[in-house]
C-alpha cells in the first residue's frame, strides 16, 4: 500500500476515534468502492452487498474509540469485511442444507430482508441502551455526540473535570456494547498490531 | 500461500465448506495478527476479480443516505433534555417502589414466621402470599392471522417457520420472528387479509412485488396474494408503514375508506385507526399524493396529510414520532391525551378510560415499548399529572 495512503488513512481512523463525522464520511467514500465488489462477488447478489456494506461500517463506527490504536486501517476494515462477509455466507449454506427443493431457489429473498433487519435492530438496540444509561452519564453522551461540545466544553458546562468527562464516555460506549452483545451483536474492538509492511 | 488457509478459502468459494471450516477461516481472519492472514485472503479474493467488477458506477446519493443513517445510529434524535429526564426519574421511582415492596415482603415474613412459631403443629399454617402487583405486560408475541379468500383462517403464531400455503402458483412462507413472505406469480386477483389484533406485536410482511409492510397492533390489510401487472391495490384499517418497490407501470394505492394514497414511489406511512376520525399519512422518501373524492394533495417527504373532513397538509413533521411504533417505541411529541390512549390501548389490549373531561395537556415523552403499561403510565403521571389505576386490563385515568 502507498506510504501516503496509510498515513491519510491512520489520520483519518484518529479523527474518526473521537467521533469526527466528516471523517468517517470521507472514509466511508474510500473503501466502499473497494469493499462492496468483492461483497458482490463473495455473495453472488447486489442487494445483499449493499446491506452487508451498511453492516460492516456501522460496526466500524460503533467500535470507533479503539481505531486510535489501529496500525493499518485497510487491514481493519477487510478484517471486518470478511467476518461479516463468510458469516453470511456460512448461514446461507446452512439455510440451503435445511430446505426442501422447492424453497430453495427462493432462498436469497429471505437472506436479504434478514440483514436489512440486523441494520434497524441494531439501531434500536443502540438507541435503547443510551436511553438506558444513568441521568448524568446521558447527560454526558448527548452533550458530545449529539450536540457536538468537546470534552472541555462539557466539562466547563458541568463543573466537573475533564477527566470525569471522558472516563464517562468511555463508560457509556462501554454499556452500549454490552447491551447489543446482550443481544447477540458484536461490535469488532480487538486491536492487534498490524504489520506495516 | 498457507496451504491450509488456501484449501479453506477454495471451499468456501465453491460452496463445499462445512460449518467447521467456515469457524476455522473466521477464526484466523480475527486471529490475525501480523496482517498477513489478511493480505492473503485479499490476494486470494483478487485472482478472481476482473476490471468489469469495479466499473459499475459509485451512486453517491444512494451511499450518502447509507452514511447518514449510520452516523445516525447512536444518537437518540430528542431534541428535549427534559426527555431523558423523564427516563430517569421512571427509573427512580421504579426502585422506590421496588423497596417498598421489599419492605413490605419482610414485614410480611415477619409476621408469618411469629404465627409459624405461635402456632400449634397440628393447624395448618399460612403460607406467605406471593404478592400481585396489578400490570400489563406489554405484548411478547406477534398474533396475526392471514384470512385466505376462501374465508380460512391461519394462526401464525401457531405454526412453525416454513411454507404455510401455497395458492396457484404463490407460496406464503413465515420467515421466523414476525415476518411473512408472498412469493409468486397469479393471473388473477385472489385477495388475503392479514390481521394483526390488538395486543400483539408488529408483523413484517413481504408482498409478492417486492414491496413491504409492517403491520402495527390492532390493524388490518386486504391484499392480492400477487398482483397482475396492472395497478397494485390494497387496502387497510389501523396502522402500517409500507416500503413500496418502485413500478412505474402498476402504480401503488393504499386505501383505507374514501381515503386512498397513491404511491409515486417508495416510504410511508399510514394511520387510520377506526375509532379515530382523522386519518394521517406521513412521507418518509419517494413522493405519494393523498387522494379523498376529488381532493387530492401531494406529499414531499417529511409532510403528513391530515385528512379529516378536508385533507391538511403538515409539513415538517416529527418522523421519529410518527415512525417509533415500528422501531419499538413510544415516542410522544407534544402529543394529545386520547391519541397516547388510543396508541397504549392498540398495543397493551387494554380498555382505557377517563374519569371526567379529558384535560388539553400535551405529552411529550419517549419509552419503549417492551415497558409495562404502569411504566408509561408512570411517565404521564410525572409530565401531565395525570393519575391512573389498573385493574386487569382496565385502566382509568384522572
Amino acid at each position: 500500500m502507498q506510504e501516503s495512503t496509510l498515513l491519510d488513512d491512520k489520520k483519518l481512523f484518529q479523527a474518526i476515534a473521537e467521533g469526527d463525522e466528516a471523517a468517517f464520511e470521507i472514509l466511508f467514500h474510500r473503501y466502499v468502492p473497494k469493499v462492496e465488489p468483492v461483497i458482490r462477488k463473495m455473495v453472488q447478489s447486489d442487494a445483499v452487498a449493499k446491506d452487508l456494506v451498511q453492516d460492516i461500517f456501522l460496526l466500524l463506527w460503533l467500535g470507533r474509540t479503539k481505531l486510535a490504536e489501529v496500525e493499518t486501517p485497510a487491514n481493519w476494515i477487510f478484517r471486518i469485511v470478511y467476518n461479516r462477509t463468510y458469516s453470511w455466507l456460512e448461514r446461507e449454506s446452512v439455510q440451503h442444507k435445511n430446505l426442501d427443493q422447492t424453497s430453495i431457489h427462493q432462498q436469497p429473498y429471505s437472506l436479504q430482508t434478514e440483514e436489512h433487519v440486523l441494520f434497524n435492530e441494531t439501531s434500536r438496540l443502540v438507541k435503547e441502551a443510551i436511553l438506558l444509561l444513568p441521568p448524568q452519564t446521558q447527560k454526558i453522551y448527548r452533550m458530545s455526540r449529539e450536540e457536538g461540545l468537546k470534552n472541555a466544553e462539557i466539562a466547563e458546562s458541568l463543573q466537573i473535570s475533564v477527566n470525569t468527562v471522558k472516563n464517562t464516555l468511555v463508560t457509556a460506549g462501554k454499556s452500549v456494547r454490552v447491551h447489543l452483545e446482550k443481544h447477540g451483536i458484536v461490535v469488532p474492538l480487538i486491536v492487534l498490531t498490524f504489520y506495516v509492511g | 500461500m498457507n496451504k491450509q488457509l488456501n484449501d479453506l478459502l477454495e471451499k468456501v468459494r465453491t460452496g463445499t465448506a462445512s460449518g467447521d471450516e467456515f469457524r476455522e477461516l473466521r477464526r484466523l481472519i480475527n486471529d490475525d495478527a501480523t496482517g498477513e492472514i489478511i493480505d492473503q485472503v485479499n490476494a486470494f479474493h483478487a485472482q478472481y476479480m476482473e476490471a468489469a467488477d469495479y466499473a459499475s458506477g459509485y451512486d453517491v446519493a444512494y451511499w450518502h443516505k447509507v452514511v447518514s443513517a449510520i452516523l445516525g445510529v447512536d444518537k437518540t434524535g430528542l431534541s428535549d433534555n427534559r426527555e431523558a429526564k423523564v427516563i430517569a426519574f421512571s427509573r427512580v421511582r421504579q426502585i422506590r417502589k421496588a423497596m417498598a415492596w421489599a419492605v413490605a415482603i419482610i414485614v410480611c415474613v415477619s409476621v408469618g414466621a411469629y404465627l409459624l412459631l405461635h402456632q400449634r403443629t397440628s393447624q395448618q399454617v399460612a403460607v406467605e402470599q406471593p404478592i400481585k402487583k396489578t400490570d400489563v405486560e406489554a405484548p411478547k408475541v406477534n398474533r396475526a392471522t392471514i384470512t385466505l379468500a376462501g374465508g380460512q383462517h391461519i394462526n401464525l403464531d401457531s405454526l412453525t417457520n416454513g411454507t404455510l400455503v401455497t395458492i396457484g402458483n404463490v407460496q406464503v412462507t413465515k420467515l421466523g420472528d414476525g415476518k411473512i413472505a408472498y412469493r409468486g406469480t397469479s393471473p388473477e386477483l385472489i385477495y388475503n387479509t392479514l390481521t394483526n389484533p390488538r395486543g400483539s406485536k408488529v408483523i413484517d410482511m413481504l408482498l409478492a412485488d417486492g414491496s413491504r409492510v409492517w403491520l402495527n397492533a390492532g390493524s388490518s390489510i386486504t391484499y392480492p396474494v400477487a398482483f397482475n401487472g396492472k395497478e397494485r391495490k390494497v387496502s387497510m384499517t389501523g396502522e402500517a408503514y409500507f416500503e413500496i418497490k418502485h413500478d412505474a407501470a402498476a402504480p401503488f394505492k393504499v386505501s383505507r375508506g374514501d381515503v386512498d394514497v397513491a404511491v409515486l414511489g417508495t416510504n410511508f406511512n399510514v394511520n387510520a385507526y377506526a375509532n379515530e376520525n382523522t386519518i394521517r399519512v406521513t412521507l418518509l422518501e419517494g413522493k405519494v399524493s393523498v387522494n379523498k373524492q376529488s381532493a387530492t394533495q401531494t406529499l414531499l417527504p417529511g409532510q403528513q396529510a391530515v385528512v379529516a373532513s378536508a385533507i391538511n397538509v403538515e409539513k415538517d413533521v416529527d418522523v421519529e414520532a410518527v415512525m417509533a411504533w415500528k422501531n419499538g417505541l413510544f415516542r410522544f411529541k407534544a402529543m394529545d391525551i386520547s391519541a397516547i390512549i388510543n396508541q397504549l390501548s392498540n398495543w397493551y389490549d387494554v380498555e382505557i378510560s377517563f374519569r371526567g373531561p379529558l384535560p388539553e395537556k400535551r405529552v411529550t415523552g419517549y419509552i419503549e415499548r417492551t415497558a409495562d403499561v404502569s411504566k408509561v403510565l408512570e411517565m404521564l403521571e410525572y409530565t401531565a399529572g395525570i393519575h391512573y389505576t389498573i385493574e386487569g386490563r382496565k385502566i382509568v385515568l384522572y
